[in-house]
């Protein structure tokens, strides 16, 4: 058990959190970062992210188009200062990681290129191959470790938030090598876990995306935001759930049902496959619905033809998409349609906060797809996440320093009672308890099937209803798992039971706010209830955490220069 | 799907807190024929024992945290298909060769995290131009010139393929010393003297005898074998200019 | 602080007929030091020169037995072993020549081992005073 103390906590080591623990380390060189993460940083889910990241960098674009853009394609949900702000901030981010050393793909004139991508109405997606996520967290990774300042807690688990007078002071977390609990001081705490699509069957994420950031804020207080949005991915391959980039479409791809055509046409004319993502998904499903798709053992599918591309554009633009269809479907894009169907992928919502990473806990933080500031509204546009992360991460980064600087240690008390309670909890409980009824595998099955079946592309009351009451059951049930590991070293049957305790609150979250949102707004589509609903409606859900039932509250959508219209392409 | 195979994993344990040392155990696998080595992993420790222990995230080949030796051979599990690796119906998974291993199959590759930060992996410049001047001019054959050893996902089957970290876990390696060539020849860093005497050095290039077996198990194509044999023309050719001509040594 | 017993890797003996790399490899590095015993060999030849024709003579009888015609068809085999794994090697480093655009290893490796034999018939054209 380790005196450990630093002046920002900061929990997660992906593009988001790295971006705001350098951003903290620049604003001032005496300020200690302790970067916790339950992986090493290299392995975060950024690492998998493959199309691009958006920025205004050429004259045939401007923030105002930008922000245009992300604004509709956030189904008019977005708050428009935070878009504001965003757009303006993104083409920074671009040439900071340039100078940092990320390997963009480049014109012919040595500048960075951009590509086309969904929602968006020029060429303003800057690339590295079809690998950006990957370069641009090995990018940050090194370059985080120019800063002696920023300690890194490699594979430390945090279970928990320290706070005194409800104000965030640090953490509690798992060494998980060596199987102890350790407090962690601190005058501020960054959120920078990722998102949660590990409560859903069929997901793009990787497996440690189990939305640990967002149940820590919920348990300490903090709301969190539009949980009912979340994102289905059109392309990904069945199975595996593994992603097929949107710029694949953004380079030219098409979409064909079993028939060969391009169905798009029927749904969105004006921008085919490069419509926003929300739109794509249903139209898949709803061609799917009516018989349209591929059959196939994982079910059925649509087709991403890139054959029209030709080999040299594929290898130069897309070898990751040629590379993963080759290995995992064991056929070649440029002589075959690749098999995909929507997958869940992002979350929209999230902690909420405001333009710096604030949340209504004082102290906390949270940034990049943790939280919801909300920049993405109902439906967010592609390749924005990762300007996200950089944008908010910096203005997290920053604001935490500055609270950082002004504010005092916190005693110490409290961190003391916090660990007590997670030692009993955790070594005490979970991992002493002997068998029990009930199976972690098999409860982590059913939340997923619950939410695929009922929270997925397709919601109705029923449905909704349905996927609480089990919820709020399997809740119950968890309380009878046990941990069959004993051994308390790297125990990961340990980390999966608190990983499973976190996602069965996360899961409640979203389904909940769901039933509550009785309208159809960008990716949050109701069977029900089919149309968008201003006049009721045009308000963020906010998710609160009580003893049973989530308490849901609203918080007006910020509207500055764009009313909100039909979302019409 | 129905399962249609079935398959022995015989897989390596070891409990740091109990007393003895590591041993294999056995475990009948059911498997389709699109499923890879981590399907099995999981299958076994959602099933059949939730103690096993073992590394994993994005399933995809780009996260570089699911490499073992499957058979013999430093493998990424997420991208081994068990039907390739079956012959005699058992698959052999232990940890990588060449780390100690804190638990079943989880390697300790801290030696590689101490030579990653060895070779300083950053952007080394004496001034860094200002945002507003926007991003540095680099030519797309300028990229292509690092590029692939820009690729490395540090999975580190190549310090498990390599006799040399093998038998001396001093020596920078292969990823490592891939990474620092990537830096050394990007034209926005102008860190290669400062990194060539780093990598110049008893446990950096000079360990290497050249095996390859390195760029042989590289998942990504990095080429790390090669990129060690460029480091060491750049180190003498550096050498041999401090040497004759000092004025004109450095890049 | 806990510090975890860890499982401590060794090394087989007899790691190196794991697999064909590694005793490719073996072979290479068996060659470099058979090289120099052959320029053992050769340096007999100049010593027993400089001692006279009859030494000299005899020398060469003993290096025509077969045994010695055996060892120096062992000796030769890795040496040639030795030479071709370094051409790879040129083959592969020397992408630091030309930073942008390397030639093809393959390339490299053909022209080495096209001045090997052009070299080698050079040589043997002198030894043998012709064809």
């Amino acid at each position: 058990m380790d005196r450990l103390a630093f002046d920002i906590v900061v929990v997660g080591g992906g593009a988001a959190g790295l971006r705001a623990a350098i951003a903290a380390a620049e604003s001032d060189p005496k300020l200690t970062i302790g970067l916790v993460s339950k992986v090493y940083p290299m392995r975060s889910h950024t690492v998998s992210a493959e199309g691009g990241t958006a920025a205004v960098m050429r004259d045939y674009d401007n923030f105002e188009l930008h922000a245009l853009d992300t604004i509709k394609g956030s189904d008019y949900f977005a708050d428009q200062d935070a878009v504001e702000f965003f757009v303006s901030k993104c083409p920074d981010e671009i040439v900071q990681l340039d100078h940092w050393g990320c390997p963009w793909s480049r014109d012919d004139d040595g500048k960075i290129q951009q590509r086309a991508f969904g929602g968006m109405s020029v060429k303003r997606t800057c690339f590295a191959a079809d690998k950006v996520g990957f370069h641009i967290l090995h990018t940050l990774f090194q370059e985080s470790m120019r800063h002696p300042q920023i300690v890194r807690l490699d594979e430390w688990f945090v279970t928990d938030l320290i706070q005194e007078n409800g104000a965030a002071a640090g953490v509690v977390a798992l060494d998980i090598r060596r199987g102890e609990l350790s407090y962690i001081n601190s005058k501020a705490v960054v959120l920078a876990t990722g998102g949660c699509g590990r409560v859903y069957e069929f997901t793009t994420n990787g497996f440690i995306k189990t939305g640990d950031g967002m149940a820590l804020a919920y348990r300490a207080g903090a709301p969190l935001k539009d949980m009912e949005m979340v994102q289905f991915h059109p392309t990904c391959l069945p199975g595996t759930g593994i992603l097929i980039t949107e710029a694949a479409r953004g380079e030219g791809g098409t979409l064909i049902n079993k028939d060969g055509e391009r169905f798009m046409k029927k749904y969105l004319p004006s921008k085919m496959e490069l419509g926003p993502r929300d739109i794509l998904s249903r139209s898949e499903m709803i061609e799917i619905r009516e018989g349209r798709g591929f059959k196939g053992p994982h079910g059925d599918y649509m087709g991403l033809d890139l054959r029209h591309l030709g080999e040299q554009a594929i290898d130069e633009r897309l070898p990751m998409v040629r590379e993963l269809a080759e290995k995992y479907l064991g056929l070649d894009p440029i002589h075959e349609p690749i098999p995909v169907r929507p997958g869940q992928h992002y979350i929209m919502g999230g902690v909420s906060t405001n333009l710096v990473g604030e949340t209504p806990v004082k102290g906390l933080y949270a940034v990049g797809e943790t939280a919801c500031v909300s920049m993405n509204g109902a439906n967010r546009l592609g390749s924005n996440s990762l300007s996200e992360c950089l944008v908010f991460g910096k203005s997290a980064g920053m604001a935490v320093a500055a609270f950082a600087k002004r504010t005092g240690w916190p005693r110490g008390g409290a961190a003391r009672d916090a660990l007590a309670k997670q030692e009993a909890r955790i070594f005490g409980g979970l991992l002493k308890r002997e068998a029990g009824s009930e199976s972690l595998s098999g409860i982590r099955r059913e939340m997923q099937q619950i939410m695929e079946r009922d929270v997925g592309i397709f919601r109705d009351e029923k449905g909704l209803t349905d996927a609480c009451a089990k919820l709020a059951t399997l809740r119950q049930r968890f309380a009878n798992v046990s941990v069959a590991d004993k051994d308390r070293v790297f125990n990961t049957d340990l980390t999966q039971a608190l990983e499973l305790d976190f996602m069965l609150d996360v899961a409640q979250a979203i389904a909940w706010s769901a039933l509550n949102r009785r309208e159809s707004r960008g990716a949050h589509s109701r069977t029900d209830y089919a149309n968008r609903d201003d006049a009721n409606y045009l308000k963020h859900s906010l998710a609160y955490r009580t003893d049973g039932a989530p308490r849901i509250d609203y918080l007006p959508v910020k509207i500055t220069k764009w009313q909100p219209a039909e979302r019409k392409y | 799907m129905a399962a249609e195979n079935q398959v022995v994993f015989r897989v390596r344990r070891y409990q740091p807190q109990g007393t003895k040392g590591p041993y294999y155990q056995d475990f009948r696998v059911p498997y389709r024929s699109d499923e890879v080595v981590l399907d099995g992993l999981n299958y076994i420790k959602d099933n059949l024992d939730p103690s096993l222990t073992f590394r994993w995230s994005c399933r995809m080949g780009i996260c570089g945290s699911c490499g073992m030796d499957v058979n013999g051979k430093p493998r990424l599990t997420c991208g081994t298909f068990i039907r390739d690796v079956s012959p005699g119906g058992i698959v052999q998974v232990d940890p990588l060769t060449g780390f100690n291993s804190i638990k079943d199959l989880v390697a300790d590759f801290d030696p590689f995290m101490e030579h990653f930060l060895y070779v300083k992996p950053w952007v080394i410049r004496e001034k860094q131009r200002p945002l507003s001047e926007g991003e540095y001019t680099q030519f797309p054959e300028e990229l292509a010139a690092y590029r692939q050893q820009s690729l490395c996902i540090n999975c580190t089957l190549c310090y498990a393929a390599c006799p040399v970290f093998q038998g001396d876990n001093h020596f920078v390696g292969p990823a490592s010393l891939a990474l620092a060539l990537r830096y050394i020849r990007d034209t926005r860093d102008e860190g290669a003297d400062e990194r060539l005497d780093l990598l110049s050095t008893p446990h950096g290039i000079w360990e290497c005898t050249f095996v390859g077996e390195c760029s042989v198990v590289c998942p990504k194509e990095v080429d790390p074998a090669g990129a060690i044999q460029s480091l060491k023309v750049l180190a003498t050719i550096r050498h041999m200019r401090k040497l004759l001509m000092p004025k004109f040594a450095s890049r | 602080m806990v510090e975890v017993r860890e499982a401590v890797w060794r090394r087989r003996s007899g790691w190196w007929t794991q697999n064909g790399h590694y005793l490719l490899f073996m072979l290479r590095e068996v060659g470099g030091s058979l090289s120099a015993v052959y320029g053992i060999i050769l340096l007999g030849l100049l010593i027993t020169f400089d001692m006279g024709q009859a030494s000299y003579e005899d020398y060469l009888a003993f290096l025509q037995t077969p045994a010695m015609l055996a060892i120096q068809a062992v000796i030769l085999a890795f040496v040639l072993v030795h030479a071709f794994t370094w051409f790879y090697l040129i083959g592969k480093s020397q992408a630091v020549m030309s930073a942008y655009r390397a030639p093809e290893w393959t390339r490299v490796f053909g022209l080495m081992i096209v001045i090997f034999v052009a070299a080698s018939v050079g040589v043997l054209f002198v030894v043998f005073g012709g064809l």
